[in-house]
C-alpha cells in the first residue's frame, strides 16, 4: 500500500494524493462532489460508499441524507484522520477500514448487508492506486465473487450445486423454498 | 373502501383508462381510488383527477440494478418485497388489474387483497380467464388481426366495467386556436416536422381566423425550433395542457398523450395514425374525431418491433394534402355537429392510396354497448366452450370498416330501424323454422348482407337478454339461445364466405355441403 499526501489547494482545501493521483478533484472537490451526489438517487436508508478519498462526496451525501445510515468501506486508515477533521458534522458516517474482501465476511457486515435493502455506492476517483482491492470489494459486496455467493446461498438456503463452481453463478440454479418468488421469476418479471 | 388499480401501462394508455376509473367510482361511489404506475408515467398523475392516491413502481430503478453489475445482487429482490408489502399493508379492499401483462399478473398475486379483478399469476400460470373477454381480449388484442373493439372497451368487458365516456357538464365556449402536437414516443408513430410546418402554412391561408400552435414539453422544444418559429410554441406541463385543450378549437396530432387528453376534453381531433398507433384499437375516444393513416402493407405494426424499413413507409405515404383536407372535414364538423346518426357513420374515402377518414369510434361503441349485453352470459356462470358473436363480428369488422358504412342504405332510402326490424323477423323467422336457410338467404340479399348478419343478430340477442326478469328467466333464455347458437353461427359463417367469394362455387352442390362450412 502507498502512502498518502495532502497538499493544500487554492481553495485551502487538504487533498489527497496516492502515487503521485489525487483522491478527488484538486481544482473544484466541492463541484465534483455535487455532481456524484446528483447521479445518485437515494432510496434506501442503510448506504454503504466503497471509497473514503477527501471526503467531499461522503459530506455531501451526508448532508443531503441527514437519516440515513452511512458506511463507508476504506483501506487507508490515513484518510480517516483528515476526514473528520474536515467534515466534523457528518455524525451519521461510520467508516470501517478492511485490508481486502475477506475483511467484510469476517466483520459480518455482508452477511448483515445482503439481508436488508441497502444501496451500495462507489467514488471510483477515490481509489487511487489501490482500485484492484477495491474492486475486489465492489465485486464481493454485491455477490459476483464465489465467495460472497457461497455466504448468500447458506443464507438464502438457495437450492443451487454450490459444490459446482462453474455452475455457481447460474441465476437457474438460484430458487428458494421459503421464499414466494425466486430471483428467476423476479428476473422475469423485469424483463 | 380503498381500491387499487394496476396500471402499468404508458402514459397515453393511463389517460384512456380514466372512462374506466370513472366506472369504478361509480360502482363504489365511496371507495378511494389509489393507482399503481410505472415511475415513467408519473409526469401524467395531474390530469387522473379519479385516482386519490398514488404508488410509484420503480420500473426504471429495477431494470437498473438487473442490469448493473454494481448493484448488489439481491437488491431488486429486496426491494420488491418491501415495495409489494407495503401495497398490502395498505389492505386494499379491491385490486384491479388494468395492465394485462406478465409483471402486473404477479405483482396482483403478491400483493394481499381479498378481491382480486383481472390477470392474476398462480404459481407461474396465469388464472382470470373465467370471463370469455379476456380470454379474447388477450389472444387478439396484441395480435395483427383487425379488432372491432378499442382498448378501452375490451378491458372495460374483461374485468366487468362499463367505460364511462366523458361528458361535457356545461357547454364549453371553444377558442380559435388549433393545437398541433408533433411528437410521440416512438419515432415510427411520428409524422415528419417539415410536413407539420407545411400544413401549418396552408391551413393558415385557408383558416386566417384560426390560430396554429405547437403544443409540446419543454423538452422538446429545441427539437421543434428547427422547423417552427419559437413564438408558434406553446410549451407545457400535462395539467397546464389539459387546459389550453379544454378550450382548443381542435387538434392535429400523432398519437400522443396530447390526443387521450383532447378525447377526454371533448377537443376536436384530428390524428395522423402511422408506426404501431392502430385507430382501431387506441385510436381517441371521442365522436369528434377524425383518423387519417397511412396505407402501408405493414401498418399497423407491433408496438415493440423496430420498423425495417429505410424510411417509415406509412408516415411517408400520407400526403400534407390527405391531412389538409382531412381537417377541412373536421373544420365543417365542427360548424355542423354530429346530429344524425348517419353522418357519425360517414367513411368518406379521401382517395384510394390516400387513407381513410373514420368517425373514430363512435360506431364501434354503439355497436359494443348493445354487445355489452351478450355479457350477461358470463355472470349467469354458463360457459360455452364455443366462441359466440364476438369473434364472428369481429372477423365481418375485419373485411372493411367502410362496407358497413350506412350511407349505402341511406342512397337506397332505407330507413334504419325500419331495416332492423326487418332483418330481425327475418331472422326471428329462420329460428322458429318458418323460413329455411335458402329463403332467408334470397329474402336477405334484398339489402346489405353485412348490416343484416350483424343488425339482425344484435336486436335479437338484445332483446333476449332485456326481455328476461329472474334468475330462473335468464337460465331459461340462455338455454334457448343455446340452442340457436349453432343456427347463428351457421348463418354467419355462409353469409361470410358468401361474401368473401369462397361461397359461390360451392353453393350449387346443395344443401349438405352448407352444413360442412357449419361444422
Amino acid at each position: 500500500m502507498s502512502a498518502i499526501q495532502f497538499c493544500e489547494n487554492l481553495q485551502s482545501f487538504l487533498i489527497p494524493f496516492e502515487d503521485d493521483k489525487s483522491l478527488c478533484s484538486f481544482e473544484n472537490p466541492q463541484e465534483e462532489a455535487d455532481a456524484w451526489a446528483q447521479l445518485h438517487k437515494i432510496q434506501f436508508n442503510k448506504i454503504v460508499c466503497i471509497g473514503l478519498g477527501a471526503g467531499f462526496h461522503i459530506s455531501k451525501l451526508s448532508e443531503q441524507n441527514p437519516d440515513a445510515e452511512i458506511l463507508i468501506i476504506e483501506t487507508r486508515p490515513s484518510l480517516i484522520h483528515a476526514f473528520r477533521a474536515a467534515f466534523p458534522n457528518c455524525k451519521n458516517v461510520q467508516i470501517q477500514i478492511v485490508e481486502n474482501f475477506g475483511d467484510l465476511a469476517e466483520f459480518m457486515i455482508f452477511e448483515e448487508l445482503t439481508l436488508n435493502n441497502f444501496e451500495l455506492l462507489s467514488f471510483k476517483k477515490s481509489w487511487g492506486s489501490s482500485e484492484k482491492v477495491f474492486k475486489e470489494i465492489l465485486w464481493f459486496l454485491t455477490c459476483r465473487t464465489t465467495e460472497s455467493f457461497l455466504i448468500l446461498s447458506e443464507l438464502y438456503k438457495f437450492k443451487s450445486n454450490t459444490n459446482d463452481k462453474s455452475q455457481l453463478l447460474s441465476l437457474s440454479n438460484i430458487y428458494s423454498e421459503h421464499q414466494d418468488y425466486t430471483l428467476s421469476s423476479l428476473q422475469e418479471l423485469i424483463k | 373502501m380503498k381500491i387499487l388499480v394496476v396500471s402499468l401501462m404508458r402514459m397515453g394508455d393511463l389517460v384512456m383508462q380514466r372512462s374506466l376509473l370513472r366506472s369504478i367510482q361509480v360502482k363504489y361511489p365511496n371507495a378511494e381510488i389509489h393507482l399503481l404506475i410505472n415511475d415513467l408515467t408519473s409526469p401524467v398523475l395531474p390530469v387522473i383527477h379519479e385516482c386519490k392516491k398514488s404508488h410509484i413502481f420503480p420500473r426504471k430503478s429495477l431494470q437498473t440494478w438487473m442490469n448493473s453489475s454494481e448493484s448488489p445482487l439481491l437488491q431488486p429482490y429486496h426491494f420488491l418485497k418491501s415495495f409489494v408489502q407495503s401495497l398490502s399493508d395498505e389492505k386494499f379492499d379491491a385490486v384491479y388489474n388494468f395492465t394485462h401483462t406478465k409483471l402486473s399478473a404477479y405483482l396482483m398475486a403478491m400483493i394481499s387483497c381479498p378481491e382480486k379483478h383481472g390477470l392474476v399469476a398462480d404459481g407461474f400460470s396465469f388464472h382470470s380467464f373465467e370471463n370469455r373477454w379476456m380470454h379474447y381480449f388477450n389472444e387478439r388484442f396484441t395480435s395483427r388481426v383487425p379488432l372491432s373493439f378499442h382498448y378501452i372497451e375490451l378491458l372495460g368487458l374483461s374485468l366487468n366495467l362499463k367505460p364511462i365516456w366523458p361528458k361535457n357538464e356545461e357547454k364549453l365556449v371553444r377558442n380559435n386556436i388549433v393545437f398541433i402536437s408533433v411528437f410521440s414516443s416512438d419515432d415510427k408513430k411520428n409524422w415528419s416536422l417539415k410536413k407539420f410546418h407545411t400544413l401549418k402554412n396552408q391551413l393558415e391561408q385557408r383558416y386566417p381566423d384560426l390560430m396554429f400552435k405547437v403544443l409540446c414539453a419543454k423538452s422538446e422544444v429545441d427539437a421543434i425550433c428547427s422547423e417552427f418559429n419559437i413564438h408558434d410554441i406553446v410549451s407545457a406541463d400535462f395539467k397546464n395542457s389539459e387546459l389550453y385543450l379544454q378550450n382548443a378549437f381542435a387538434i392535429i396530432t400523432i398519437d400522443s398523450v396530447m390526443k387521450h387528453l383532447a378525447a377526454e376534453s371533448l377537443t376536436p381531433i384530428l390524428e395522423i395514425s402511422t408506426g404501431s398507433s392502430d385507430p382501431q384499437r387506441t385510436g381517441p375516444l371521442n365522436e369528434n374525431a377524425v383518423v387519417v393513416f397511412g396505407q402501408s402493407e405493414c401498418y399497423p405494426c407491433k408496438h415493440s418491433n423496430v420498423c425495417p424499413e429505410l424510411s417509415f413507409l406509412c408516415s411517408d405515404g400520407i400526403s400534407v394534402q390527405s391531412v389538409f383536407l382531412a381537417f377541412e372535414q373536421l373544420y365543417n364538423q365542427k360548424n355542423k355537429p354530429f346530429e344524425n346518426l348517419n353522418s357519425r357513420f360517414a367513411t368518406p374515402r379521401l382517395s384510394s392510396n390516400l387513407g381513410y377518414l373514420i368517425g373514430a369510434n363512435s360506431y364501434f361503441r354503439q355497436l359494443t354497448n348493445k354487445l355489452i349485453l351478450d355479457l350477461s352470459f358470463n355472470q349467469t356462470k354458463i360457459n360455452f366452450r364455443k366462441p359466440l358473436i364476438h369473434p364472428i363480428i369481429d372477423e365481418i369488422f375485419s373485411l372493411k370498416i367502410e362496407s358497413l358504412c350506412l350511407n349505402e342504405l341511406k342512397n337506397k332510402n332505407i330507413n334504419l330501424l325500419k331495416f332492423s326490424e326487418i332483418a330481425k323477423k327475418l331472422h326471428q323467422d329462420l329460428i322458429h323454422n318458418q323460413i329455411s336457410i335458402k329463403e332467408y338467404k334470397a329474402l336477405i340479399s334484398k339489402f346489405s348482407k353485412f348490416e343484416c348478419s350483424i343488425l339482425s343478430e344484435i336486436y335479437i340477442f338484445t332483446d333476449r337478454i332485456e326481455s328476461v326478469q329472474d334468475e330462473y328467466e335468464v337460465n331459461k333464455a340462455l338455454m334457448i339461445l343455446q340452442k340457436d347458437i349453432s343456427q347463428f353461427e351457421k348463418i354467419n359463417l355462409i353469409l361470410m364466405k358468401q361474401l368473401r367469394g369462397e361461397f359461390y362455387g360451392r353453393e350449387s352442390q346443395g344443401p349438405d355441403q352448407e352444413q360442412n362450412f357449419s361444422s
